[in-house]
């Protein structure tokens, strides 16, 4: 039997977790919640044209716990893949791959992501 | 030039993701800013020329850096190339379609 199927990635349960493996996979999967999140604003600006009855739904969810959790959420996301996105820039350019740097970078990243969220937060509250 | 297609992928999926940094903060600056206001606060932000600029920007980009994404977690998970092939082409064909509709009904309200 010919298989012309092309080979796969190790799928995520064989790894032994470790900083680099969870900062990287979290790179994925906060790239997908970016994604998840765009959309939703599509579909914010679309509720915006459908008027103010339609719009209304959307306002009592995000005026709510769960909506300012989604806030939250897709802010922290995007930190994060901003974060990892640079240390990939990095990577391009041939630097940060011994395990110590790798190990540092992926503390500051996973840390820093959280700092950026509350940042980011406080100065949409309050300064805009 | 590079000739070599996927070097010309990874390049653009970077350049994007480089121009998309700016605009992203500057979006969600402005949604934390304005998420539970009133429809009309609402609107005012969404029909500035400037916004709306920004946001065709943010949309177009956007797209289009998320589509080569999942291009590549779908090459990396899905061993069925028809599967895989089906996935791409209804990821593409969204990612194309969504941004546009978006901006087109972003223009009808500000006009």
């Amino acid at each position: 039997m010919k298989n012309s199927d092309n080979p796969l990635s190790p799928h995520l349960q064989i790894y032994k977790w470790q900083l680099s493996s969870l900062a990287s996979i979290f790179h994925r999967i906060t790239g997908v919640l970016n994604t998840v999140g765009l959309l939703f604003f599509c579909f914010w600006i679309i509720s915006l044209f459908l008027g103010e009855n339609f719009y209304q739904s959307i306002y009592t969810f995000l005026d709510s716990f769960f909506g300012k959790f989604a806030i939250l959420g897709i802010t922290w996301s995007f930190s994060f893949h901003f974060l990892s996105g640079i240390r990939h820039l990095v990577w391009d350019f041939g630097y940060g791959y011994d395990l110590k740097k790798s190990n540092i970078a992926s503390t500051l990243i996973i840390l820093f992501s959280f700092v950026l969220t509350i940042l980011l937060y406080l100065i949409g509250k309050y300064f805009i | 030039m590079i000739k070599n297609n996927a070097t010309k992928k990874w390049l653009i999926q970077r350049l994007l993701g480089l121009f998309l940094a700016p605009l992203m903060i500057w979006f969600l600056l402005n949604i934390i800013a304005v998420y539970n206001k009133s429809y009309l606060e609402v609107l005012i932000f969404f029909s500035n020329p400037m916004s709306i600029f920004l946001i065709f920007l943010l949309l177009i980009f956007g797209f289009c850096h998320l589509s080569m994404g999942l291009n590549e977690i779908f090459e990396d998970y899905i061993s069925n190339k028809k599967i895989k092939n089906v996935a791409n082409i209804i990821s593409r064909f969204l990612s194309i379609i969504i941004p546009l509709v978006t901006l087109f009904l972003l223009i009808q309200i500000s006009l």
